[in-house]
């Protein structure tokens, strides 16, 4: 097994909590040592980081059905029907 | 809670409709995300609310009816893309708001990052839906690792790696768009 392609894995799973600080001191600094030598893991790592800028926004970006609810509703009227006879 | 499930399971149709106003829209943008379709996601809630109004008997409260609903959703978006012939299905935009300009950011600059978000939200599109569904559960929804191995029945590590494989994925895909 290719310890540093394990390693890579476990930067690249654990990015996440490196970046919000919640990782154990000794696991962080692992991982910023691994950082300064591994170039695959620091692209993704600063790729990662633009691209979670770039995410959609669903709610700005699609307007939410104004009937659907009404539709919902009106079913759950006619479930009661159907079920009460 | 506890109450408002007890009407449920009841079958208290006010607690019901109580019901679709607290979650049809979270839900509406919940498959929206997963199916990349409006009719499609339309027709998950529906369903879904189906399922939870014949089904509330059989939800233990092992986990919250949140989770309990969002996984029934889950489910739903599956059986829907399982049945799908073209798996690359996504809603046009004219605008995909994402985020918000940068002050002091020339036209030139706000031009590029509106194309590069249009990418990324077409690259997601593009992904399988297998890792599709890492990407918006964890990137877009923000759930937890324990609860999205909860909804798709997975241990953690599986998750885990599951999340990180889909992220490189998409990077690639963005990549190959992009040049």
């Amino acid at each position: 097994m290719n310890l540093k392609n394990t390693f890579c894995e476990y930067a690249k799973e654990n990015i996440d909590e490196y970046e919000k600080g919640e990782l154990l001191r000794k696991e962080s600094e692992k991982i910023a040592k691994h950082l300064k030598i591994c170039v695959e893991c620091r692209r993704f790592f600063k790729e990662f980081g633009n691209l979670k800028n770039l995410y959609p926004d669903f709610e700005k970006s699609f307007s939410y059905p104004q009937n659907l609810e009404e539709k919902l509703k009106k079913s759950v009227k006619e479930l009661e029907k159907i079920t009460s006879v | 809670m506890d109450k408002f499930i007890s009407e449920l399971k009841n079958g208290d149709n006010e607690a019901y409709l109580r019901l679709i106003e607290m979650y049809s829209r979270r839900l509406y943008y919940f498959c929206l995300k997963l199916l990349g379709s409006s009719a499609d996601a339309e027709d998950a809630v529906q369903t879904t609310f189906f399922k939870v109004y014949n089904g509330i008997n059989r939800f233990e409260e092992r986990s919250g009816l949140t989770t309990w609903i969002y996984k029934i959703a889950y489910n739903t978006c599956n059986d829907i893309l399982r049945k799908r012939k073209n798996e690359y299905v996504f809603e046009k935009s004219d605008d995909i708001y994402l985020t918000v300009a940068d002050e002091g950011a020339s036209v030139e600059d706000e031009v590029v990052r509106r194309e590069r978000e249009k990418i990324v939200y077409e690259c997601i599109y593009r992904l399988s839906s297998s890792h599709r569904r890492f990407i918006v559960l964890r990137d877009l929804e923000g759930l937890s690792y324990a609860k999205i191995a909860d909804m798709l029945d997975l241990n953690m590590g599986t998750v885990k790696s599951g999340i990180s494989r889909a992220r490189e994925k998409l990077l690639k895909l963005v990549r190959e768009y992009e040049r």
